[in-house]
């Protein structure tokens, strides 16, 4: 069923998504163009354009995360998608997908924007030859480290975006003020993760591994903090996870 | 075990508010049900309750002797009252959804109904009136193969002749092994397509019969009855 | 076809009712092949159970009979459909004879009447 979740929540954000990327790159062509002429004052606004929609990208992807789950799970669509016979835990994990998705295309339209506005074939060639380059000379340690690192990115980016649901599942019990609620649950969710943390860095502390760290400055070291740091924000998620979860589930409040 | 739906001292409050008190019930299959009550009585919240939507405070809800969960959504086919199909879909969309996550949809069932009705396939949702959307719920409700159907007030806003099409829905649909349950406040509209009916008002079940003996034994309809009992 | 039922009597016993008056004035004849409960029902606008109701009632009174694989069928008992007629009939004058009564005529007033008003 997951399959088919993700299929219709594509189907909705592309709505939105797939027009703008069109836009983006369309004025990033236009602005191009226009660069190669004298026409001053379109280019003035056609990069005013292009600014406009480069923010609106930002802008849309924070407004679709939050909307796409107020609206499709906490508001009068609740009724279809809680009564199909799927989980609500694959209600979740669909959007938290999708979102990951249009996260990674935005960044791709962003960087096509900007090769279109700014790039020549030499130096894309050069980029790349010297990325190659990097990346054939990493040893095995450096690659699981940065595939690591690439990991604690993502789950990162996960608890953002499980912050934002697990406030609104918060929220939506309260029948009055929900919006305001839920803001104030998103900063009460944020300071709790914060003490979590210094806790837990304090305890590392008083194991004088932060010592042990900056003595070697072994890779291995770095790699094991890395892990380390990985499955206390993988733990913070499915803590964030279990809130959303638990909140859909048993103390659903549809009007 | 043939009861389609079981309630036993089912109780569900909100805070303080009370919705539903401690209601028994026992639904057999093939019956067509009202549930009868004045607004806010809590027949929306025992719908919502077989649903799954909300969870008991006390007491359990049984369909198929099952608690509500993915495999009793799969049974059961819910009519909400309101508008909650996404509004940037087009009607063929919203079949492909129903179809997609129902084993028990027929596709073939719910086209042939829009096209009796004229109701063009390629419109947004979005574009529909008020009575066009809601025949298209019951539509896409009516096309699904399930074991309970749980209608709340689907006549409530709309004019005679639509309520007589919905209710002529609701027979020709109907089979012995499946049961519906209507949940609404005009009753002289839907009397005559019941078998049994349930009284409940503030939170509270006052009374369960079949028509047919609320006529024979007090010589009224159930709709002078209800004015009766539930007189203000 | 035109069903009217009024909201104080179980509805089973009045399609019953108008079943039998369909039979008596000839509009299902002998052997008349029913439609089918649901169809009826549709028809009426009534409960399917409600609609079998009323026929399973008819076939305890002999005046519909079902064939496994062909239906429902009228009784060809033509004797038996007389019957049916006149009780009807008695039951109608017994009606209208206490309720003439209750006005205050007698048994030969009620009689003068009738002939009065053949005679027209």
């Amino acid at each position: 069923m997951l399959d088919k979740l993700l299929k219709y929540e594509i189907k909705a954000t592309s709505r939105t998504f797939l027009p703008l990327y069109g836009a983006i790159i369309i004025m990033s062509i236009v602005n191009r163009a226009l660069m190669v002429t004298d026409f001053l004052i379109p280019q003035v606004i056609s990069s005013i354009i292009l600014g406009v929609l480069f923010v609106s990208l930002f802008a849309f992807t924070i407004v679709i995360l939050v909307q796409r789950f107020q609206r499709n799970l906490l508001q009068s669509e609740g009724y279809l998608m809680f009564t199909i016979p799927v989980k609500p835990n694959s209600l979740i994990l669909s959007k938290m997908i999708v979102f990951f998705m249009w996260g990674v295309l935005s960044i791709i339209c962003g960087i096509i924007s900007v090769f279109i506005l700014a790039g020549n074939q030499l130096e894309l060639k050069r980029i790349l030859s010297d990325l190659l380059t990097v990346l054939s000379r990493m040893n095995i340690d450096e690659y699981s480290f940065a595939l690591e690192v690439i990991v604690l990115l993502i789950i990162e980016v996960a608890i953002g975006i499980l912050m934002v649901y697990a406030s609104l599942s918060i929220g939506q019990v309260f029948n009055k003020n929900k919006t305001l609620i839920s803001f104030g649950i998103f900063i009460g969710i944020f300071t709790l993760i914060q003490i979590f943390v210094s806790v837990v860095v304090k305890a590392f502390n008083f194991f004088n591994l932060e010592e042990t760290l900056m003595q070697t400055g072994d890779i291995k070291e770095i790699q094991i903090i890395t892990l380390i740091a990985i499955l206390i924000n993988a733990l913070i998620a499915a803590a964030l996870f279990y809130v959303t979860n638990y909140m859909l589930t048993k103390k659903l409040n549809l009007e | 075990m043939s009861a389609i739906l079981e309630c036993r001292n089912l109780t569900k409050k909100f805070g303080s508010k009370t919705a539903l008190l401690d209601a028994n019930l026992s639904i057999e299959r093939g019956r067509i049900v009202g549930l009868l009550g004045p607004n806010g009585s809590g027949k929306t919240t025992l719908i919502k309750l077989a649903n799954g939507l909300l969870t008991p405070t006390f007491g359990e809800i049984l369909i198929n002797g099952m608690t509500p969960g993915v495999e009793t959504k799969k049974a059961v086919s819910y009519l909400p009252d309101q508008n909650y199909l996404p509004d940037w879909m087009k009607v063929e969309d919203i079949i492909t959804f129903f179809s997609d996550f129902y084993d028990n949809f027929s596709s073939r069932k719910a086209y042939d109904m829009l096209s009796r009705l004229n109701i063009d396939k390629e419109s947004r949702l979005k574009t529909l009136s008020k009575g066009t959307k809601e025949k298209v719920q019951l539509i896409l409700v009516m096309s699904r193969e399930a074991d309970l159907y749980l209608l709340d007030e689907p006549i409530g806003g709309v004019d005679p002749a639509a309520r007589d099409y919905i209710l002529n829905t609701i027979i020709s649909n109907y089979n012995e092994n499946a049961t519906v349950l209507i949940s609404t406040h005009l009753i002289a509209d839907v009397e005559k397509v019941l078998d049994d009916i349930i009284f409940i008002n503030n939170g509270s079940i006052i009374l369960t019969d079949t028509v047919d003996n609320i006529r024979e034994n007090k010589g009224q309809s159930v709709d002078s009855l209800f004015r009766e009992v539930f007189k203000c | 076809m035109e069903w009217t039922f009024s909201p104080d009597r179980p509805i089973y016993l009045q399609i019953v009712e108008q079943i039998k008056l369909k039979i008596i004035s000839g509009e299902y004849p002998p052997g008349y092949r029913i439609e089918s409960v649901r169809d009826l029902a549709e028809d009426a606008g009534v409960n399917p159970n409600t609609m079998q109701r009323a026929f399973s009632e008819l076939e305890r009174e002999g005046l519909v009979f079902t064939q496994r694989t062909s239906g429902r069928f009228i009784t060809e008992d033509v004797n038996k459909i007389k019957e049916l007629k006149d009780s009807m009939a008695i039951e109608l004058i017994s009606e209208f004879f206490k309720k003439m009564q209750e006005m205050g005529y007698s048994e030969a007033e009620i009689l003068e009447f009738i002939e009065s008003i053949v005679k027209e």
